[in-house]
């Protein structure tokens, strides 16, 4: 071969073999992205998971928070201090007044719903007159669906017997966030 | 001489035809060493792959929060049976140590068998149990004294790792202790 050959394939050789780490660098930056995304997006979906358990308990948490205002709770009505206790005369007479209360506490949907014992299949909205055993729902804010409820005692002095005694039934309050879905 | 220069002629040629292999295998070398480095490229990227798989499994094993089984628990607490003592309706806690007791209600009945039925009925109202339901089975137990004063209340099916359960719900009442346990398997 002349050597201006030799050197022009010198020359290609090098330019050849800069030309092959240049293919191999792109290679390699695709491939690398491509796992880096596989890796965010399974990342993506267990913070989705985490948020949506978050949500979860953000929502029990509400609703045991209403359920324990002074609004709602039993205080010592009914003997010493309870937790998770509702006054359902209270929550009637609440309910008489909503308008007042609509902004009150946070959320656009309070529902109250009699678990047991109830004879009770279909939904029949609480009034005066009914309540508590010829119903099962008591509407304070009305809402299109609700989040979780947490379970309560709702507990109310009743007259049996010719006395006013405790009674507490067993029941759920649903809580829905205001400005969501 | 001449047959000198044939051969010599010849060997230069040999030299050449060498040398251009040669230059085949130089330029055939470099894109060995590329697929050699991109094979190991490879070969990280799924070791990275299964290591992030792997982490992410790990840190999927969150607390699941018990409120709303612990909420469960102290309503039925305070629920009102229909056993009454001394004039007064007794709650679920107090029926609890009754039954610890064997005492009767006013009416004759058993306390124990008020207590059962009571709560078999608002479990089996709160917890819609089976298999194609979300909650695939639930166990509440009640212990008094180191005893369990009821058969437990066993609904559904328990093979699920997924549960949850009320940390453990102590009562005292005079020199008596009760211990409540709730378990939900989803």
């Amino acid at each position: 071969m002349s050597i201006m050959v030799k050197r022009s394939l010198l020359k290609k050789s090098g330019q050849i073999k800069i030309n092959q780490m240049a293919f191999m660098l792109i290679g390699v930056t695709i491939f690398i992205a491509l796992v880096g995304m596989f890796a965010l997006n399974l990342r993506l979906s267990y913070l989705k998971q985490t948020a949506s358990e978050s949500e979860e308990q953000n929502a029990y948490l509400l609703a045991s928070k209403i359920a324990n205002s002074p609004e709602f709770s039993c205080g010592e009505a009914f003997g010493e201090k309870r937790s998770n206790c509702i006054d359902l005369d209270k929550v009637m007479m609440l309910k008489e007044k909503i308008k007042e209360y609509e902004s009150f506490w946070g959320v656009s949907g309070i529902e109250i719903r009699i678990l047991y014992p109830t004879s009770i299949r279909e939904e029949i909205e609480c009034n005066l007159n009914n309540y508590p055993a010829k119903c099962n729902l008591i509407t304070i804010l009305p809402s299109k669906g609700f989040d979780k409820g947490t379970f309560v005692a709702l507990c109310k002095k009743e007259l049996k017997e010719d006395e006013i005694v405790d009674v507490c039934r067993l029941g759920k309050i649903f809580i829905r966030y205001k400005g969501e879905y | 001489m001449k047959e000198n220069l044939i051969k010599k002629n010849k060997r230069a040629q040999d030299h050449k035809i060498s040398k251009r292999d040669f230059y085949l295998l130089s330029s055939k070398t470099g894109q060995d060493e590329m697929v050699g480095f991109g094979l190991i490229i490879i070969v990280m990227a799924v070791i990275i792959i299964a290591f992030v798989a792997v982490m992410v499994n790990n840190n999927k094993e969150n607390e699941i929060e018990n409120y709303e089984v612990n909420a469960f628990v102290q309503s039925t607490l305070q629920y009102t049976t229909i056993c009454k003592m001394n004039g007064v309706y007794l709650d679920v806690s107090d029926l609890i140590f009754e039954c610890g007791n064997n005492a009767k209600c006013e009416n004759q009945r058993e306390s124990c068998a008020v207590l059962k039925g009571t709560l078999e009925d608002i479990t089996s109202r709160s917890w819609t149990a089976g298999e194609e339901e979300y909650v695939k089975g639930y166990k509440f137990t009640i212990v008094v004294d180191s005893r369990e004063i009821i058969i437990p209340i066993i609904e559904g099916s328990f093979d699920s790792k997924n549960y949850r359960d009320n940390p453990i719900t102590e009562l005292t009442k005079k020199s008596s202790k009760a211990e409540i346990y709730f378990t939900v398997y989803y």
